[in-house]
């Protein structure tokens, strides 16, 4: 047999020389610098497996953020269809479409989607509908061919009735068409007066349609489905069906057929020309982007949203870093002796440490991998049935929410593995408890970062941006991050001082929040986890309820309120006959008031503006759906006074207008102007002024015969049922609304019912959301905490400590970290909200909002408003419910722990 | 034989906590233990026995007096020195639970290699050698398929692995019953005999009968010692 080394002879001399005195490394060959690391990963491995419910609970932490954030990135790419996913649909077989004509150079989007000319215009004067075959084909070179896709809106008569629509000619017999509608029954149009529909028209084959601008009825043919848009309403026309100069444009394109494919250099060449154009070859290899001919805007919001994006994402990985914390914890105070041994045969700190990052690496791979996986895979089972074009899978996107979930594990893991590097050998070999390490966090650093992070939170309160909703996003969140991580390393001190209030407490209480102290641990990531979640709920909901009063307390109302409306803005006096039948069909027997607009014989869509109205700067005149100026007969008087008004009446039946705003009336007179010109003429209606008794979305009324009299004309575009006559159910206004939206794209109902916005459904997702996070991460250090107890206990037990009070040891160990957590959230998550909710409602409050009489409608002060039902609810029951949670599924049964040495 | 010591404590004192609170665990002991020597610690509990043994692999440092393991000054050696020590010179075997439970057997003595940056093959080599060495037929089962016996072989080989000849066993039979502990003695002896130093605490006068010297602790001081011979106990 050999010496006790490996045949080596003992060394009689015993003085070799040693390096470092430590003993000679082995020698070079058969050494790897990854060796260590390779046993301390076969250790973990192993141990995953040993201790399955701990692994599961750390993979069912890790795994389900990433599962949620992997299916939404794979949902967002598979839903969103981009140029060259459409490319068939939007151009079938052509080589290149040419979208719009425009006078000067051009600057366009590699896909074409977006252009401007020189001088920043976009899709203004567009006059590819003047060229012709030939000039199309020219600009492409010599082989090209043309073929015309006209867009007109027009209205048109079927057998429901009168309708507005769009009308598309294009010849889809010729194969360049290819791919770009799918017929669904009967034929395809083959000569001018024969159309196809859309589904969405439900018009079937064989009826015949009457358009506007066409004088013999068009034959329906088939029934088409546009590729692109499905779901759009559409009528398919065969090229020649509409006279040219009928209805109003809605794009002409041409798709082109050429030789050789078209380059980017052939399109630039060709935005010169004013030409904008989307290149099959192009879109399929686009150039590279934020070159000087990409006119794609600058998102100047791209840092803020940057910003906005890392910074979630840090919170997020805190967050699912402090739920794992506490089981990494436990899992090396059960492997103390483990370790021990390691260190006892030879493992260094460093060993120690990279076993239990190995574990944080171990678990957080397999968690990572699967949350990935079924949250991919979740989405691609569900993708066919949903979305239309391919599934997309963002693979860049999914590895770094997969290498987020690891990092999240092996942060989870940090705490535990400094810890097992202090492993004292000696104390855990003789199966002692060390002293329980005194260490209180880092307190001073931690109020100095939350004190910072309160500071970042609150600096938008005295800026003085004015209006925008969303300035101070990036503070906000920079501010909850930075404070968030101050309380994860106030927590340790906090969960110590907590526990020190609880001398004067009942023996089991007492005891849960002694041993909860003692295990800071486990404890405190518990604890911080509970008290992010709530924070960030405290913060949201007091920011949503807030925002919600100030919205209340700036209602504008459109109409008189309790009044059901119908509007609607027809370009032809048949359609607005069409509503008028529609509308008087769902409301029988109910008197309706109709309204409408001051317009011009050019323009049925000027703008009129009341002159003289005392608003000035920071100021909004508020304007409800009607315009500032309605017209109509006495009815309409009366609806909007609330009653008869004899002297009103008697004025506007003289024709002259009745005006509710004493700024809007200069010597008996209201002026006002109409149409978009530079200087439009101001045009003065004889007037008096009426106070009416609760304020109007209208500055005044007009009376028909005073419109005339102006030679101006009337354009119908309001129903209104008094409330008095109708009071509308919310199922009788969707009835009516979609009676009227059927008849065209710009129709709609509306009954006037005050504010009604309302955040509760949010509010109730987010505080479930809340709980749930709360209730986890609390029975997850609970149960821990209960299973390493087990000889505490079983001695509990030993000295004749009932069932009860070793449940109620279990329910104070989860109300401690629940309620330590959940009040100090709760504190800590007003200073974000409340800052949020003081700087916007001061921003709001820094623009007037004026109606009739000078009415204010925003409060000019500070509104702030703390949902405390919802708070208090959370602060009392949630660590109530974690504690009666947490003592019924305790188990009594004591079980006789086997001593260690 | 050589007369030279592979370990030697020189008038070393340990004293847990300070105040009135502290507790002198050894006050002044002083022994040698020579390559292919055999050394036995008795004592009653609480004599200082597993601190003695703590402090001879560098687990523990003393208060004050000097270790001296191959040469090297323990005092003279940083933590991270100190753990290179014992995966390359020290070697420990405990009563029970010795071995990592989720590490088979010939991982289990693979480790302090594989620690020490040896690749996982010639570990794993050397492992089976030594396994085999020590009479360990079955090196792939993990430790709780092997009887209490099995274990501690493994442990034993764990604590030869690689160039290590100084094996610190604290009660390694403490565990087990006669015939095997014969048999784990048996073991340590022949490992002896081959050049191993071997220091060993027991509070059993049938296994220190195997020991070539006897060293009993009172109170944490040595309180006698004896030669013991080794045809009587056989």
């Amino acid at each position: 047999m050999s010496a006790g080394g490996r045949g080596r002879p003992a060394d009689p001399a015993g003085d070799r020389p040693v390096d470092a005195g430590e003993g000679e490394r082995p020698p070079a060959a058969g050494r790897s610098p990854l060796a260590a690391l390779l046993a301390a990963l076969r250790i973990s491995r192993r141990d995953v497996w040993r201790a399955r419910g701990r692994s599961a609970l750390i993979i069912v932490m890790v795994a389900l953020p990433v599962m949620f954030f992997s299916g939404t990135v794979t949902w967002i790419a598979t839903h969103d269809i981009d140029s060259r996913e459409a490319l068939t649909w939007e151009m079938g077989a052509a080589d290149a479409k040419l979208r719009a004509r425009l006078g000067d150079a051009v600057r366009q989007s590699a896909d074409g989607e977006l252009w401007f000319d020189e001088d920043g215009d976009s899709r203004e004067g567009d006059r590819a509908e003047e060229l012709s075959q030939q000039q199309v084909a020219s600009f492409f070179g010599p082989g090209s061919r043309a073929v015309r896709v006209r867009g007109l809106w027009t209205g048109y008569g079927g057998p429901r009735g009168y309708r507005e629509g769009e009308v598309v000619e294009i010849d889809l017999h010729d194969p360049i068409t290819a791919g770009m509608y799918r017929l669904v029954s009967g034929r395809l149009p083959r000569t001018a007066g024969e159309v196809a529909t859309s589904p969405s028209l439900a018009v079937a084959a064989g009826s015949s349609l009457t358009l506007d601008q066409v004088a013999t009825p068009v034959t329906v043919v088939g029934v088409v489905e546009p590729q692109r848009h499905p779901a759009q309403p559409q009528i398919v026309a065969a090229p020649g069906t509409v006279p040219t100069g009928g209805g109003q444009g809605s794009g002409t394109e041409w798709l082109v057929d050429t030789p050789a494919p078209v380059s980017w250099q052939q399109v630039r060449a060709l935005n010169r020309q004013g030409l904008v154009v989307s290149s099959r070859a192009v879109i399929n290899d686009p150039p590279p982007p934020g070159g000087m001919e990409d006119p794609a805007p600058r998102d100047p919001q791209g840092f803020q949203t940057a910003v906005t994006a890392v910074l979630g994402v840090a919170m997020v990985v805190l967050e699912v870093a402090l739920l794992a914390g506490p089981a990494f914890a436990v899992g090396i105070r059960r492997r103390r002796r483990e370790l021990a041994l390691l260190a006892a045969q030879g493992g260094s700190a460093r060993h120690l440490r990279w076993i239990v990052l190995a574990d944080g690496l171990t678990l957080g791979l397999t968690a990572s991998v699967l949350g990935s996986v079924l949250g991919v895979g979740v989405v691609a089972a569900l993708a066919p049935s949903i979305h239309r074009g391919p599934f997309d899978l963002p693979l860049g996107q999914v590895a770094l929410v997969t290498l987020l979930g690891v990092v999240s594990s092996l942060l989870a893991a940090l705490v535990p593995a400094a810890q097992a590097a202090r492993t004292d050998a000696a104390t855990a070999l003789a199966g002692r408890h060390g002293p329980v390490r005194d260490r209180k966090g880092w307190p001073v650093a931690g109020l100095v970062l939350a004190a910072a992070g309160c500071a970042v939170a609150a600096s938008p309160v005295w800026s003085d941006a004015r209006g925008e909703q969303f300035t101070g996003r990036v503070e906000l969140l920079a501010g909850a991050a930075l404070g968030q991580f101050g309380l994860v390393l106030l927590t340790p001190w906090l969960v110590r001082a907590a526990a020190g209030l609880a001398v004067r407490l009942p023996l089991p209480f007492r005891l849960a929040a002694r041993d909860a102290a003692r295990n800071r641990g486990r404890t405190a990531p518990a604890v911080a986890a509970v008290l992010a979640a709530s924070a960030a709920f405290t913060a949201v909901a007091v920011i949503g309820s807030s925002r919600l009063a100030q919205d209340r307390e700036g209602y504008l109302p459109s109409y008189v309120h309790g009044s059901t409306a119908v509007s609607a803005r027809p370009s032809d006096p048949r359609a607005w006959a069409e509503v008028k039948r529609v509308v008087t069909a769902a409301l029988p027997g109910v008197p309706l008031i109709e309204a409408g607009t001051v317009v011009t014989r050019e323009d049925s869509f000027a703008n009129v503006s009341v002159v003289n109205l005392a608003c000035e700067r920071h100021c909004i005149y508020a304007e409800g759906r009607f315009g500032e100026l309605p017209v109509g007969g006495v009815d309409l008087l009366r609806h909007l006074l609330r009653g008869p008004d004899p002297a009103a009446e008697a004025a506007f039946a003289e024709g002259k207008a009745v005006v509710f705003d004493p700024a809007a009336i200069r010597d008996g007179s209201l002026v006002f102007t109409i149409g978009d010109s530079e200087k439009p003429r101001p045009r003065t209606v004889p007037a008096v002024l009426v106070r009416p008794r609760s304020p109007l979305p209208v500055t005044g009324v007009l009376p028909v015969a005073a419109v005339t009299r102006l030679g101006l004309q009337v354009r119908y575009d309001h129903l209104i049922a008094d409330p008095a006559v109708l009071r509308a159910s919310p199922e009788t206004t969707e009835r009516l609304n979609s009676a009227v939206t059927a008849v065209g794209f710009s129709a709609g109902a509306y009954a006037e019912l005050g504010f009604t916005g309302d955040e509760t459904a949010t509010l109730l997702v987010l505080a479930a959301a809340a709980a749930l996070l709360v209730l986890g991460g609390t029975f997850a250090a609970t149960g821990l905490a209960a299973a390493e107890a087990r000889a505490d206990r079983a001695t509990l037990a030993a000295v004749g400590a009932p069932a009860r009070t070793q449940r109620l040891l279990v329910a104070g160990q989860a109300a401690f970290i629940a309620g330590l957590g959940v009040v100090t959230g709760t504190a800590a998550g007003m200073v974000p909200g409340v800052a949020d909710a003081v700087a916007s409602s001061r921003r709001a409050a820094s623009v007037i909002m004026q109606g009739s009489g000078g009415h204010h409608y925003r409060a000019s002060g500070v509104l702030v408003d703390v949902p405390w039902p919802v708070l208090g609810a959370m602060v009392v029951g949630l660590p109530l419910l974690a504690g009666l949670v947490a003592a019924l599924f305790t188990r009594t049964r004591v079980v006789l722990t086997r001593r260690m040495t | 034989m050589s007369f030279d010591p592979v370990v030697r404590l020189a008038d070393v004192t340990r004293v847990h906590g300070d105040g009135p609170q502290a507790v002198h665990a050894l006050r002044g002991v002083s022994m040698e233990v020579a390559a292919g020597e055999l050394v036995a610690v008795m004592g009653p509990s609480g004599s200082g026995k597993s601190t003695l043994l703590n402090l001879a692999g560098g687990l523990d440092l003393p208060t004050s007096g000097a270790v001296v393991v191959e040469g090297t000054p323990l005092s003279s050696l940083s933590a991270k020195e100190l753990a290179a020590l014992r995966r390359r010179r020290v070697g420990y075997v405990f009563q029970d639970l010795n071995l990592i439970p989720s590490l088979t057997a010939v991982e289990n003595v693979m480790l302090p290699r594989e620690l020490d940056g040896v690749r996982a093959r010639t570990a794993r080599g050397e492992a089976l050698e030594i396994l085999a060495e020590v009479g360990l037929t079955e090196p792939g089962r993990f430790p709780d398929e092997l009887s209490g016996g099995q274990r501690q072989r493994v442990a034993i080989a764990r604590a030869l692995a690689g160039e290590r000849r100084l094996i610190l066993a604290d009660e390694p039979t403490g565990a087990l019953d006669t015939p095997t502990g014969d048999d784990i003695l048996r073991l340590l002896r022949a490992r002896c005999e081959a050049g191993a130093a071997v220091l060993l605490v027991t509070h059993e006068p049938r296994y220190a009968a195997w020991a070539d010297r006897v060293v009993f602790l009172r109170d944490g001081a040595v309180a006698d010692s004896t030669e013991a011979t080794l045809e009587s106990a056989r």
